[in-house]
């Protein structure tokens, strides 16, 4: 965003599961929560 | 009045409603506070409560976070039309806990920056939104029996729509929230992991051996057609449920998934400054590994 030919920095799943949240604006800075992933389960118990 | 070390003194918020009338009351619950505007002026927190006679008390509120709009949304026109007789027990409405946020249309409170969400259990001494937190804590939770808290993902979040619980030491108290969070009727329910949960009004209702339920609804700083629909069919399942509107829980007609958040892994956070481009759409299915951003930096 402050200089040209600099490659993307990719970000990468830690778990399988379903995009359950993004974040919105496409600005970011360090520490924001860019994406949520939640697993898809079959039953919620207690 | 003498108040005892480490006693807290009473909540300097007061009521403009009697909670133990019968009947529908529209009010305020006034905060005195005193600014370069105001000299002796006050914060007025709308409050509604339908109460006809004995019965559970359902605590409903939005506007936690003053950029969430379903539950504001929501709660306000359902305050608008609640009668007495539809109701059995008491329905206490909060749709802007946070007022001076919601009215800034801010996540925070634009007098003292506070996070109503991050301020709990407050402080009767403490700040405007501090206050407004102990109030919650110290007179309107504990005359609650469920507490449903409508969020949604605000201006910088974008959430599918879910009705939310927590792990809690008490499984019977973890078991009846699920069973609402369920009920809620969203297109997914959830057991949530929350990456703080100390100063969450969650935490504060839990602790209160409260059963709650929270949700996410979507997000952008805006509402949709959709995300309202599944608010206002959620508040009445959520009444319906816990006994005090008769009627049926109408369920989404795809059915509901299950989602569950183990640990602070589902969360994938930024190292970078820069411009975020997604790479996965909300509600897409990923892999451990698979790249799902960019941040050009």
């Amino acid at each position: 965003m402050t200089r040209s030919g600099t490659a993307p920095v990719a970000y990468k799943a830690e778990r399988d599961g379903i995009l359950m949240a993004r974040r919105a604006p496409s600005l970011i800075n360090m520490g924001d929560t860019l994406a949520v992933i939640a697993d898809v389960v079959e039953r919620l118990e207690a | 009045m003498t108040l005892q070390p480490n006693q807290l003194r009473p909540s300097p918020i007061s009521a403009t409603v009697d909670f133990d009338a019968d009947g529908v009351q529209h009010g305020f619950l006034k905060l005195p506070i005193s600014t370069d505007e105001s000299a002796w002026g006050a914060v007025m927190i709308p409050v509604t409560v339908v109460k006809n006679g004995e019965g559970p008390t359902a605590l409903l509120t939005g506007g936690n976070h003053g950029d969430e709009y379903e539950g504001i949304t929501s709660l306000l026109k359902l305050s608008s039309t609640l009668k007495a007789e539809d109701v059995t027990g008491r329905v206490i409405i909060v749709p802007c806990m946070n007022t001076p946020a919601v009215m800034a249309g801010k996540r925070t409170s634009p007098m003292d920056k506070g996070n109503l969400n991050r301020s709990f259990p407050g402080d009767p001494n403490g700040t405007v939104t501090s206050q407004i937190a102990d109030y919650f804590t110290r007179v309107l939770v504990p005359m609650s029996d469920v507490v449903l808290d409508l969020h949604s993902g605000g201006r910088t979040l974008d959430i599918l729509p879910f009705g939310a619980s927590h792990v809690l030491d008490d499984k019977a108290q973890q078991q009846a929230a699920l069973e609402g969070a369920k009920a809620f009727g969203a297109p997914y329910a959830m057991v949530m992991f929350e990456l703080d949960a100390e100063k969450l009004f969650d935490t504060a209702c839990e602790r209160q051996g409260k059963v709650f339920v929270a949700t996410e609804l979507g997000g952008g700083g805006t509402s949709t057609p959709q995300s309202i629909a599944i608010a206002e069919r959620g508040v009445r399942n959520f009444l319906i449920h816990y006994g005090l509107v008769e009627g049926s829980v109408e369920m989404p007609e795809g059915g509901q998934m299950y989602l569950d958040m183990p640990d602070a892994s589902c969360y994938v956070q930024s190292q970078h400054s820069g411009v975020l481009e997604l790479l996965v759409a909300l509600g897409d299915e990923v892999k451990k590994g698979q790249t799902i951003a960019y941040a050009t930096i």
